[in-house]
């Protein structure tokens, strides 16, 4: 499993070049069935990135672009009223997928964002008094614009808690950029790594089932308390959360234990965003963090 | 200069306002407590004891009693000793309200019972608490006196761990300001609506513009807005095929200010509920005082904190 | 505070138990003390406000019981004792109620020091000592908040174990005060030798089994014939019993500075002011002095345990040459008018008095004697000729006063002495081997003039029994006596015993006797006589022994705040890369400074990498956690990993 994994992050790699970590960073969360948020500038390759990660796993996705104006049932679906039976039937939106991408989720208004945010949590949507559960798995892959853009409303700090992981991409090195632009890559459309939403499944479950040490535990705790002595410490969900996405990073890793590297290579992904509450920092604030806590465990 | 000046003075000399303060021998007392004193006494008692009624067994106990004491003399002041305290952002209270002053407390070892104590009259009893290895947050109860910036003043720190024969302490006052906003009161405010800096009451109409946040209008469905936004149960109702329109007020302003026709301290405190009522459900207010200070419309706890510390400082009256 | 209060509570109750079993509570205290005890256990409103009742009915049982108690002087201060201990539980009961423990464990610590001046044997020690760790440890489980008790316990210890080397330290060094004014301890032994020798009384007292001395000896102890111990030396006969006379000149003290200590003795409390001694040699402590008719004179009733050594004199024994006086001849005419008549005919027969002695032994073996601890009441009239010629039946006083009395009728110059004889050898396990008197091995023999030879020891019973000499008394009893004698215990108990009285004899010797007279000849060879640096070297030591118990406690703060038997492992091993500058940064994981180290370090990449792989595998991989077998394969590979870097580190040292 792990070595088709592997394959799969080389050719992902193949498609966005230079980015092999962030690669890795977005499976991982799949794998610890995180949503995703992707943050950078415009042009980064944040939509290739999200589209790649579904095709990756042969997901059925849907590609929603997020505007000021779109609602709520926009996103869930509408009881339409069938003429000839003159009864409501349910007429499911592109929420109903297994990868939902919302491009520029901070253009919607905040009204959208908390109902997407909900069916994230709670895996089903209500529409009209009926509950629909969503398929399974369910994950959403957000992107969203720099900050300081007009006319946007930023994910409140309650909602960027519900991402697993913020990832930014960043420019390409000169060597990849130079690759990108004489057409070196992989185009997306030629991805094929064989996998199926089965064998992410099947990873899932591995992942869950990863052994972590007391040790370890401790070591996420003494994070999190540290976190806390400053303003915007992160949540037992931000904890539980460390944890799982660590187990995909050992995963990933082909170790069958997680160690504090683990959680040391996931943390700013998974830590950052919540603790400066999506204000970006010049100096990350979690890697203050990391280098306040013992790491020999 | 009088004794009480002399006292005074020393007292301010003793207390250190650095925003960290690590505790060694330049600013821990120590001497024997009461109970040392009488411990003392009863290691003089023992041995005399044992020596005039010749068995050695007092003399042992009243030996082991005097090096326990000795030794303690120094366990005392490990306890403190090397406990460092670094001043921490202080969350905003409100008047009225009990407050906690929170400290941080770093230390490499277990340190038990450490007592705390502000030397104000009035001052919550003292707290105990036992310090873990490590980095943690010593809250302190703190009464705050009424709304404005305060400093918390000074503290004593203490101990009398392990056995309590000597009682080992310092002072430190913590350069931290504590805000105090206006205890929260429901009531009238006056509230201003304005679109493009012109303000107006808020009965003038806001600034529209289409969204998802206010239902505005009812109109004919055209073909290319797709079937979620039609209103199918007006549909079923037979009123033809039309769609609900959404508006938002975002570029409209909502403005809060005292009502001038109450007391301004009890004006400040309906704001000041306000306030946090408008900021939970995540509006966009601004606050306009009547001596013309302005914050622009904004939402998050930042904003509201700096809402929240313009109220604390408005002068009180009574102060010019 | 919960803990503490059970703690002291505990505590009230052993130092109640122990002084209940050594008899020095008053019937009140007995009973009031566990009562209140029991009220302490609940703190209960009704109490609370009825303290002040309590406290006065206790005072006043008290006061009724001091006065009823004070027929004799001495008991004052077991009086005060007890009152001591009374208020030791009303204090805890009051601070049960107030929630201030503190005061109570002082309270309860002055009153363990107080047992511990009536009590010194070593079961008691014990007791007393682990009733000052409760009240240490009620007092740091008041500090240092809500803990196990184990660990409470533990930490208590540690204290202990840490204040001791500075109260041995004191105890060794530190000069003694002399006893400002003398404290009446426990009261003195009820069984035991007496003034005046009564026919039948030894024979009540060899029936009890209590205590009455130990002996160590310098070199093998003496053959059974020759343990003869005497305490007191009867020299008036009032026809009936025999007592002491008037008393005889004391030797002046000697002290002889470099003379090998024979005997050492240790002896329980008793009410004669004389002490066992073998009869050879001079005592060393001072205080003791011998007087002319052999006996060893303390000048007080011995009211503790006291311990004194017999050092070997060369000169010989000074006594034994003193000439007998008229009262060694003095015997009441008419008292025994038979005994007087076989007396003189023997002084007819010859004039040596060695000769008259024969005829006496010749005598004795004629008649039809009988040893028994039963002998029944002689009359007050003429009662040593019913024993010699009617009963024919008594134990060794019989003998021995009858046969002086004989020996002074037939004009020999003789004396009881009375004492002990024989002993139990007792050879525990790893301590040293002593001999055991016991009240039963009490013994009346008889002392004679004879001319040129001055004092010679007879024992009259040894002809009638010789074994009562050579073996012991039961072995020279017929069945129905040796019953009197038996101890109910079974023979794995005594052995027990024996090595109890044997610890106990060591604690007494060289704990509980250890005054300044001790402390002089511990420290004299030691200081090569230069008594001034005395002070200096006790203060030195004591100022040594607290450095290094704050070294001691620094050290183990430091390693509880560092964490397990594994991260201190992992600490150890990391020493070697320490000494060449390679040290983790905070933060930074194993696997990261082992790749560190690795870069650092090219030759030791493999050996490095295997430091973060046999912790991480430890740490991170067992499942629930790891046992206590993995973490000794982790240790060793640690271990075997910083031998190899050690060995890297010197070679690059010697390179450099």
């Amino acid at each position: 499993m792990t070595e088709q994994l592997q394959s799969a992050i080389h050719q992902l790699s193949q498609v966005l070049l230079g980015k092999e970590h962030q690669i890795r960073l977005a499976i991982a969360c799949l794998l610890a069935k995180g949503h995703l948020l992707l943050e950078d500038l415009p042009g980064m390759g944040k939509t290739t990135l999200a589209e790649a990660m579904a095709r990756c796993f042969g997901l059925h996705f849907h590609r929603v672009h997020f505007t000021s104006d779109l609602l709520p049932a926009d996103l869930t679906g509408v009881a339409v009223l069938d003429s000839v039976s003159s009864q409501f039937q349910f007429q499911p939106g592109p929420m109903f997928c297994e990868v939902l991408l919302a491009d520029e989720i901070n253009r919607a208004s905040p009204r959208t964002q908390s109902a997407l945010l909900e069916a994230m949590a709670n895996g089903r949507v209500s529409v009209d008094g009926c509950s629909h559960k969503l398929p399974h798995p369910f994950i959403v892959i957000a992107s969203q614009n720099g900050l300081d853009q007009t006319g946007t409303s930023p994910l409140p700090e309650s909602q960027l808690d519900r991402f697993l992981m913020r990832l930014s991409l960043g420019f390409p090195d000169r060597q990849a950029e130079a690759a990108m632009l004489s057409e070196q890559h992989l185009p997306l459309e030629a991805l094929n790594t064989g996998l199926s939403a089965a064998d992410l499944e099947a990873a899932q479950l591995s992942v869950s089932q990863q052994h972590t040490s007391t040790a370890l535990i401790n070591y996420v705790l003494d994070l999190v308390a540290t976190s806390r002595l400053n303003a915007n410490g992160l949540s037992p969900r931000a904890a539980k959360g460390l944890l799982k996405a660590a187990k995909a990073w050992a995963f990933l890793e082909g170790q069958s234990s997680v160690t504090p590297d683990h959680i040391q290579a996931i943390f700013s992904a998974v830590a950052e965003h919540r603790l400066d509450g999506g204000h970006r920092q010049n100096q990350p604030l979690s890697k203050s963090i990391l280098e306040q806590v013992d790491g020999f465990r | 200069m009088g004794f009480a000046e002399w006292l005074k003075g020393l007292q301010r000399r003793l207390g250190r306002t650095t925003p960290q303060l690590v505790l060694g021998h330049r600013n821990l007392y120590i001497l024997p407590s009461s109970f040392g004193g009488l411990w003392l006494l009863s290691c003089v008692a023992l041995y005399l004891m044992g020596i005039n009624g010749g068995s050695n067994s007092p003399v042992l106990l009243a030996f082991l009693m005097a090096a326990l004491l000795l030794l303690s003399l120094f366990l005392t002041h490990f306890n403190l000793q090397g406990l460092k305290l670094q001043v921490h952002p202080q969350r905003l209270s409100f008047a009225g309200q009990d407050q906690v002053y929170a400290i941080k407390a770093i230390s490499k070892t277990w340190r038990p019972n450490i007592k705390w104590r502000w030397l104000q009259p009035g001052a919550p009893a003292q707290q105990r608490q036992h310090i873990r290895p490590g980095q943690q947050l010593v809250e302190l109860r703190w009464h705050p006196p009424q709304r404005g910036r305060h400093l918390p003043g000074r503290l004593l720190i203490h101990t009398t761990a392990p056995l309590g024969l000597f009682r080992c302490w310092c002072y430190w006052e913590p350069p931290e300001p504590i805000w105090v906003a206006p205890a929260r009161q429901q009531g009238p405010v006056q509230l201003f609506v304005s679109a493009n800096n012109q303000t107006a009451k808020l009965s003038s109409a806001p600034n529209k513009q289409s969204g998802s946040d206010l239902f505005e209008e009812l109109r004919p469905w055209r073909s290319e807005e797709g079937l979620q936004r039609i209103d199918w149960k007006a549909r079923a109702r037979g009123r033809g095929w039309v769609v609900k329109g959404f508006s938002d007020i975002g570029s409209s302003e909502l403005w809060l200010g005292p009502d001038l026709q109450l007391p301004l301290e009890t004006a400040l405190e309906h704001l000041c509920d306000r306030l946090c009522q408008e900021a939970a459900a995540g509006k966009a207010v601004g606050l306009r005082l009547p001596d013309s200070t302005k914050l622009p419309p904004a939402s998050g706890r930042q904003h509201l904190e700096r809402c929240l510390k313009v109220l604390a400082q408005l002068p009180l009256p009574g102060c010019s | 505070m919960f803990l503490a209060q059970r703690l002291l509570q505990l505590t009230l109750l052993l130092l109640w138990a122990e002084l209940l079993i050594s008899g020095h509570l008053y019937v009140l205290a007995a009973i009031a003390i566990p009562a209140i005890l029991l009220l302490s256990l609940q703190p209960h409103s009704l109490v609370r406000s009825h303290l002040n009742w309590i406290t006065l009915v206790c005072l006043l049982g008290w006061t009724i019981t001091a006065i009823t108690k004070q027929e004799n002087p001495t008991t004052w201060f077991t009086s005060l004792a007890n009152l001591l201990w009374l208020m030791a539980s009303l204090k805890l009961l009051e601070s049960v109620q107030k929630r201030s423990p503190r005061s109570s464990a002082l309270v309860l610590l002055l009153s363990i020091g107080l047992a511990g001046i009536f009590n010194q044997n070593l079961s008691a020690s014990l007791l007393q000592g682990s009733c000052a760790l409760l009240c240490i440890a009620a007092l740091v489980a008041l500090e240092a908040g809500p803990q196990p008790l184990a660990s409470l316990l533990r930490r208590s210890l540690m204290l202990f174990a840490i204040v001791m080397p500075i109260v041995l330290t004191c105890f060794l060094l530190l000069p003694r005060l002399p006893a400002l004014w003398s404290l009446p301890g426990s009261r003195a032994s009820r069984t035991g030798l007496s003034e005046y020798l009564r026919p039948g009384e030894l024979a009540s007292l060899v029936q009890s089994h209590g205590m009455a001395a130990r002996v160590r000896f310098s070199g093998p102890p003496p053959p059974p014939e020759q343990r003869y111990w005497r305490v007191l030396v009867h020299r008036q006969f009032d026809g009936y019993g025999w007592s002491q006379g008037p008393s005889l000149p004391l030797a002046k003290e000697q002290t002889i500075p470099d003379a090998t200590i024979l005997q050492q003795w240790l002896v329980e409390p008793s009410q004669l002011a004389w002490r066992p001694w073998s009869g050879h040699g001079l005592p060393n402590t001072t205080g003791l002095r011998i007087n002319s008719g052999g006996g060893l004179w303390g000048g007080a009733p011995l009211r503790q345990r006291g311990s004194y050594g017999i050092v070997a004199n060369a000169k010989g024994d000074d006594w034994r040459k003193l000439p007998p006086t008229a009262t060694d001849l003095a015997l009441p005419e008419g008292s025994n008018p038979r005994l007087e008549i076989l007396g003189n005919s023997w002084r007819q027969q010859s004039t040596n008095p060695v000769r008259r002695l024969q005829l006496a032994r010749n005598w004795f073996d004629s008649q039809p004697f009988n040893y028994t601890l039963d002998p029944g009441r002689l009359p007050r009239q003429s009662p040593l000729d019913a024993f010699l010629f009617d009963r024919q039946r008594g134990f060794c006083e019989h003998y021995a006063a009858s046969f002086s009395a004989l020996m002074r009728a037939a004009g020999v110059p003789a004396r009881v002495v009375v004492g002990y004889q024989g002993g139990r050898w007792q050879q525990p396990l790893g301590t040293d081997t002593y001999l055991l008197l016991k009240n039963s091995d009490a013994h009346a023999w008889s002392e004679i003039w004879l001319p040129r030879r001055g004092w010679v020891e007879v024992d009259p019973t040894s002809w009638v029994v010789p074994n009562r000499v050579r073996h012991s008394l039961a072995a020279s009893l017929n069945d129905s006596d040796r019953r009197l004698l038996e101890q109910r215990a079974p023979a794995w108990l005594q052995v027990l015993t024996n090595q109890w009285q044997g610890l106990d004899t060591r604690w007494q010797l060289w704990v509980m006797q250890f005054d300044s007279s001790a402390q002089e000849r511990f420290l004299l060879p030691l200081l090569h006589g230069q008594r001034q640096w005395q002070g200096l070297i006790a203060v030195a030591a004591i100022g040594l022994g607290f450095t290094g118990a704050i070294t001691l406690i620094a050290s183990i703060n430091h390693r509880q705040s560092q964490q397990d038997a594994a991260r201190l492992a992992l600490k150890d091993c990391l020493i070697p890369l320490a000494k060449l500058q390679i040290r983790p940064a905070t933060g930074e994981t194993l696997q990261q400074f082992c790749q560190r180290a690795a870069v650092a370090i090219p030759e030791q990449e493999q050996l490095i990498k295997c430091i973060s792989l046999h912790y991480n595998s430890y740490r991170f991989d067992s499942n629930p956690s790891p046992t206590a077998q993995q973490l000794r394969r982790l240790r060793q590979q640690l271990r075997a990993i910083k031998a190899e870097l050690w060995y890297y580190v010197r070679k690059q040292k010697d390179l450099a």
